[in-house]
């Protein structure tokens, strides 16, 4: 009778037994393999190629934002120049209402998947992902709590 | 095909059907984990008002590969903890466990290491030194490696699907001190070892008193309850 463990041994036995022919050759393969796969997949943590076009999109909208806040609509999420409409009764005037600060010096950049924030030194900006590039889902945000569960408050945000 | 190649590929069946079945019944289900997993990230997608992605893009995300990882870490973990807890601890009348009074690493007769090894031994059985005492430990140890290294890459990237769900809800991400002193890191394990821990206690309890016919898992049917294996 054979424990469990041995299912181990034989679901492995690639990885883990010498005897039979060929298996030797199978441990130098399996094991690093296994190895392979799972560092690849730490790999999906790398997100830094995108910090450039992040920072580039924050800094041409926080830059429109005061002086031609249509073109700064532009580069908006979807959700977010809806929600400026509803308010303001258009995106450029919920824009203009928000007096949004230009933009400061960049603190520090996070991307995560299709998600991303730009801490600048006076105020937060977050971004997502879309088909055509980075737009910003909500912007001129500052700390509403001390607690980290609270969300940032912020003057143009989506729903 | 040649006849030549089809006794080969019959025979490497015969062999190794255990292997090839699991091997493909573990690329089926993580295709269908890609495919149903897609559709939940795209539903939350459209609902919050973001970008759908493409398959390509979400097998390659932190947020598939941390579902995966969560998984192979407490399989292996599993498999880890009995390799080691069964060397010392019995159960009574259970297949998946040594006899009592067998407890214990063994001695070099009954492990076939060193002067009684045999000739078609793994040769680092045959020899001493570091080799042998590597080798008695290797099931053990690319096993534990192994789980190591999922619960690490499942930190990594579980911090960076928790941070993806943060800063859409306009909250600021966290580094990995902070993830894994945290109640997802810790929610996405716990649930995870605690049912691998069901799973193998339960078996070895059930295996005391049910059968299957024909499974090396299993005693044989007519073998009374209290023998511990079919050695007895």
């Amino acid at each position: 009778m054979r424990p469990l463990s041995s299912l181990v041994s034989t679901g492995n036995r690639s990885c883990l037994v010498g005897a039979g022919v060929g298996y030797a050759d199978h441990v130098r393969v399996t094991c690093p393999a296994l190895v392979a796969v799972v560092a690849g997949l730490s790999l999906t943590a790398c997100s830094t190629a995108d910090e450039p076009e992040v920072t580039a999109v924050t800094q041409r909208f926080l830059g429109l934002a005061g002086s031609d806040p249509a073109a700064a609509c532009t580069l908006l999420a979807p959700r977010t120049v809806e929600r400026l409409a509803d308010d303001a009764g258009d995106c450029a005037a919920g824009l203009r209402d928000a007096r949004l600060r230009a933009p400061d010096s960049i603190r520090t950049v996070t991307v995560a998947i299709d998600s991303a924030q730009v801490v600048l030194s006076g105020q937060v900006v977050f971004l997502a992902r879309f088909d055509t590039g980075w737009l910003v889902t909500a912007a001129g945000c500052t700390r509403a709590s001390s607690d980290d569960a609270v969300p940032y408050r912020c003057p143009v945000e989506g729903d | 095909m040649s006849t030549g190649h089809r006794g080969g590929v019959k025979a490497a069946w015969q062999h190794n059907s255990l292997t090839i079945v699991f091997g493909v019944l573990l690329l089926v289900f993580v295709v269908g984990q890609a495919i149903s997993g897609l559709a939940e990230y795209d539903e939350t997608a459209r609902t919050i008002g973001l970008q759908q992605i493409s398959m390509l893009r979400y097998v390659t995300s932190s947020s598939f590969a941390v579902d995966l990882l969560e998984n192979w870490q407490s399989e292996y973990l599993q498999f880890t903890l009995y390799i080691l807890l069964t060397i010392w601890l019995v159960q009574r009348g259970s297949s998946e466990s040594k006899k009592p009074g067998d407890e214990g690493r063994g001695s070099d007769e009954e492990q076939l290491v060193g002067r009684f090894a045999r000739p078609d031994s793994p040769r680092w059985a045959q020899r001493g030194g570091w080799r042998r005492s590597v080798y008695s430990h290797s099931l053990l140890l690319v096993m534990g490696v192994v789980f190591v290294l999922s619960w690490c890459a499942q930190a990594v990237t579980g911090r960076v699907a928790e941070n993806q769900q943060r800063m859409r809800d306009l909250r600021d991400p966290i580094g990995l001190g902070d993830y894994v002193a945290g109640p997802d890191f810790w929610s996405r394990t716990l649930q995870n070892w605690q049912s691998e821990m069901l799973a193998i206690g339960s078996m070895a309890v059930f295996a005391i008193y049910l059968r299957e016919r024909g499974s090396p898992e299993s005693k044989p049917v007519g073998m009374p309850h209290d023998v511990t294996t079919s050695d007895d």
